[in-house]
């Protein structure tokens, strides 16, 4: 039940693969832990119907990808603990697993946080309605049950994902009424930046290059500069509105457009998972560059807290390849802090990994300055528009709240009760952040994060029942 | 209002690998693998439950088991994630607003 | 947090802890025209106060000072959310007191005669009238009583109410600010040092919970609290939970004004260690599955602990010291912090104002403790 030797790796993506690959090179046991059935994370997909038949080129390569990874993983000793959730951490240092209602406790020689991002989404009236979704969930459902979740699609936000998933929708036989990208470029900095960025990347203008060209080619219209403004419905996804923003995020009147549509995919870039970095007390910090709060590291991906590490998303966003490099890194730190590897294969085998890591982190920093949702987002909440879906907390609720002086995510979850529902804050952090931050001035270092509490993710009683006796 | 993709050559006819479940009564066909979501989804359903307090309709937000919006009831177990919890054949699954916690309801 | 305002330069009062009794004092200062300041640390209601279940019921034994504390904060409940202006979600859900065993089911009619004798409604009945009257009870309950009186708020409305409703009579409020000293000069208060610099005032209330020994030691005198940890389970939603508060078991569930469950209560001497435990979620999570079997799929969504002030006699320290002019404690607690908070803030500032207190304080003077 206890495995004082084994490394314990959380996160099955991208980055807690590549590490665990590491450790297992250097004969170091890992255990790779995810709550998914599969590996792979959000990045590698997986085809859990039908698995042979086709999603479209892009999605193919990722589950064949995928597939690679996961060979590797069954040819290496690494032992992997799918349908596992780590839902606490409990001083000095234990994780708390939960699979099939049973509860596993694991003290472990080091512990590697892989724990990934989730995307960005945007309030707005209507955004509650059946039928709006990410644009991520529209592509899982795409490529795990080989179905679209619609008939007709918008896409709305910014961000490369969101013209990588319209393109395979529309390889999937979708039809997307439209892009709406909230992000002109037409911002000076922001085009010197993208320019700046894309010249060492070739590969990446291509890809996006290839997206719009597809996209255009099925005639989907890509609206630049525009956003959503509400989607309406009876009940559920009938229309969605859209408009012309001007810098400040008025809406231009003259540009309003009523789409058809009954699947609204939202997609603002991502937001990292920091909830069990946050458990065991490992230092956050805030940077646009990094897509907003990460979990700080040293060169060695060595977090603050003495036998913790972290890689991929969670330190800091970026594309797979910055994961996958963040990963081999931390699983290389990590052999060489248990003294398996000696400083000087160390730095050799550091090297290349850390130039891949300056390259990715640099092109990461203009997608996540750019390409993201800006504060001027909050202009599209109305008072009625709930903020906290979980605990259904309105604008209106949140807005008397600050008005007798609460600007902190903590001080506004005790006193309206947002955050204190099933997702424990992940989604309202993100909308209500924004909200005080584009209405109030509030910056997100003052506003905060929500605290994390164990359990980390709703886990049954009967599960907390078989918590060992020994576990203390 | 799901599509199917279509099946590559090498894959047996779809219908084979169908069983079924039941959503609120209804028989639900779902292929091997599905989620719930997924198969609910496939048959076209997609507002999963009202709201504790306002009663307003929800569906899948994130799709990833992070949002806790698909929240169904699984064979007596409430409030469980539609998008990341395999469909299985018999099960039960139906839409509810706020669990019970009846004695009666085991 | 509640708005920061700026450190003032002077005040009447500085009230050292935004929680239930500082919070609950102040208002009654400010409600007298008293210019106080309330000096937190952390955040408004975020120790003890924050991490309770709100009971607010009849508890301890009349006749007696905590007793009458405990009745006055009853009837001041039962008020309270008119006379702040603001909701505290009182539910006056009575209150059941259960007997699982012939000696505890003894102790209980024994506290319920207690009661009746100083007038307050309490009925004494059989396992099965009670089970008539809470279906949701477990089994293994041999009798009990049940008392109309009491209920449950919710702990952050309360104290927010009691702060805000403050503030707008005229108090200053100034949370992540730490009392560092307190000067004391020819016997008396004369002021104090924070980390955003002096207040002058004469005037200091400590109300500072588990912490109040360190604040008391800053004009050195003694006042001994220990800090005794309780955990807390949160579940999701659910109807068909217990509404009434059941004292008695442990672990115990019932419904919270939002409908989530709330299981607790455990007592740990663990120094200032305020943390959730695997050992206590596990016999938590045994206890109810075992009381009620079909809850083993409910999923507990959050779970909190908190520091209570404990003293060495379990009776509150209420009151002016004679050895520092101008230094009023108020503290001690426990576990029934939230249930004696309003009467206790009502009874500080006639203290602080030298008026004549409501109740006798003489059993829960600071000096008692003289080292």
């Amino acid at each position: 039940m206890t495995r004082k030797q084994a490394v314990a790796i959380v996160g099955a993506g991208p980055a807690g693969i590549a590490a665990a690959l590491a450790l297992a090179e250097y004969g170091v046991p890992a255990i790779l832990i995810d709550e998914a059935e599969h590996v792979g994370g959000q990045y590698y997909k997986h085809f859990g119907v039908a698995p042979g038949s086709s999603r479209g080129r892009e999605l193919d390569q990722l589950r064949q990808q995928g597939r690679e990874r996961h060979h590797a993983l069954e040819r290496s000793k690494v032992d992997v603990r799918l349908g596992t959730t780590v839902w606490g951490f409990f001083e000095p240092n234990r994780l708390a697993l939960v699979a099939d209602d049973r509860v596993d406790v694991l003290e472990a020689a080091a512990v590697l946080i892989a724990t990934g991002a989730i995307e960005r989404v945007a309030a707005f009236p209507g955004w509650t309605l059946p039928g709006v979704m990410t644009a991520g969930a529209a592509q899982r459902v795409l490529s795990h049950d080989g179905i679209l979740p619609g008939r007709r699609f918008v896409l709305a936000g910014t961000g490369p994902l969101l013209l990588a998933i319209a393109t395979q929708i529309v390889e999937a036989g979708g039809e997307v009424a439209a892009v709406v990208d909230c992000v002109g470029l037409t911002e000076p900095t922001h085009r010197l930046r993208h320019a700046q960025a894309v010249v060492g990347q070739p590969r990446r203008l291509r890809q996006w290059a290839d997206y719009r060209l597809a996209l255009r080619r099925a005639g989907v219209p890509y609206f630049h500069n525009y956003t959503v403004v509400e989607a309406r419905g009876d009940g559920e996804l009938r229309e969605v509105v859209i408009a012309e923003k001007d810098a400040g995020w008025n809406i231009v009147p003259e540009t309003r457009q009523v789409l058809e549509a009954d699947t609204l995919c939202l997609h603002f870039g991502f937001a990292a998972s920091t909830e069990l970095a946050q458990l065991a007390g490992c230092a956050l910090a805030f940077a646009r560059e990094r897509g907003g709060w990460y979990v700080a590291h040293d060169d060695g991906m060595r977090v603050s807290r003495p036998g913790f590490y972290v890689a991929g998303q969670v330190s800091g966003i970026g594309g797979a390849d910055l994961a996958e490099a963040t990963g081999a890194l931390a699983g290389l730190t990590i052999a060489y802090d248990l003294g398996v590897i000696g400083a000087e294969a160390y730095d050799r085998a550091a090297r290349p990994l850390r130039r891949t890591i300056r390259q990715g982190r640099a092109f990461a920093r203009m997608l996540n300055e750019v390409y993201t949702e800006p504060p001027g987002i909050a202009r599209l909440v109305e008072p009625t528009t709930v903020l906290c879906r979980c605990e259904e907390v309105t604008a209106s609720q949140i807005d008397q709240a600050v008005a007798a002086g609460v600007t902190t995510l903590n001080g506004l979850k005790r006193r309206t009760r947002c955050g204190m529902g099933f997702c424990q804050g992940r989604i309202c952090s993100q909308v209500v952040g924004r909200y005080l931050e584009g209405r109030y001035g509030v910056a997100p270092d003052e506003a905060g994060v929500f605290n994390a509490r164990v359990p980390l993710k709703p886990v049954p009683l009967g599960a907390l029942a078989t918590i060992p006796d020994d576990a203390s | 209002m799901g599509v199917r993709i279509d099946a590559g050559d090498h894959e047996e006819p779809a219908h084979e690998h169908t069983f079924a479940f039941s959503w609120n009564g209804q028989e639900i066909r779902a292929h091997r693998g599905a989620t719930i979501l997924g198969a609910l989804l496939a048959s076209g359903h997609r507002v999963l439950r009202t709201t504790r307090i306002a009663g307003e309709p929800r569906g899948p937000l994130c799709g990833i088991g992070v949002c806790y919006e698909c929240l169904v009831t699984v064979d007596g177990k409430p409030n469980r994630r539609a998008c990341v919890t395999t469909a299985r054949p018999g099960m039960v699954v139906t839409s509810g607003a706020v669990a019970r916690a009846d004695r009666t309801e085991s | 947090m509640l708005v920061a305002d700026a450190l003032p330069r002077r005040a009447d009062v500085v009230v050292v802890g935004a929680g239930v009794f500082g919070a609950a004092t102040a208002f009654h200062l400010a409600e007298a025209g008293v210019d106080a300041v309330v000096v937190e640390r952390g955040d408004f209601c975020s120790e003890a106060s924050g991490a309770n279940v709100g009971l607010v019921s009849l508890s301890p034994r009349p006749p007696g000072l905590m007793a009458d504390l405990s009745r006055r904060s009853a009837d001041l409940y039962a008020s309270l959310s008119e006379c702040l202006g603001r909701e505290v979600h009182f539910q006056p859900t009575g209150v059941i007191r259960v007997g699982m065993t012939e000696e505890s089911l003894a102790d209980v009619i024994d506290w319920a005669e207690c009661q009746r004798s100083v007038g307050i409604e309490v009925e004494v009945l059989s396992g099965d009238k009670l089970r008539e009257l809470e279906p949701l009870l477990p089994e293994g309950v041999l009798g009990g009583c049940h008392t109309p009186r009491g209920g449950f708020v919710s702990p952050f409305a309360v104290v927010a109410g009691y702060l805000e409703r403050a503030r707008e009579l005229g108090a200053k409020l100034v949370p992540m600010t730490t009392v560092t000293g307190i000067t004391v000069r020819g016997g008396r208060v004369v002021s104090v040092e924070t980390t955003r610099g002096r207040i002058e005032t004469e005037t200091v209330v400590n109300a500072a919970g588990a912490w109040a020994g360190e604040v008391s030691a800053m004009v050195g005198l003694h006042t001994p609290v220990i800090p005794i940890r309780g955990q807390v389970l949160v579940t999701e939603p659910l109807t068909c939970l217990p509404r009434r508060v059941v004292m008695g078991i442990s672990p115990s569930i019932r419904s919270t004004w939002a409908a989530n469950g709330i299981i607790g209560s455990i007592q740990e001497d663990a120094g200032f260690e305020k943390r959730v435990t695997l050992a206590v979620m596990r016999d938590f999570a045994r206890g109810i599955t075992e009381m009620y079997p079909h809850l083993r799929h409910v999923q507990v969504i959050r779970a909190w602990s908190g520091l209570r002030p404990k003293t060495p006699d379990r009776m509150l320290i209420l009151g002016q010291t004679h050895q520092v002019r101008g230094f009023v404690v108020a503290t001690g607690g426990f576990d029934i912090g939230m249930m004696l908070g309003p009467a206790v803030g009502e009874v500080v500032a006639d203290v602080v104002l030298e008026r004549t207190p409501r109740f006798d304080l003489t059993p829960a003077r600071p000096d008692r403790f003289a080292a």
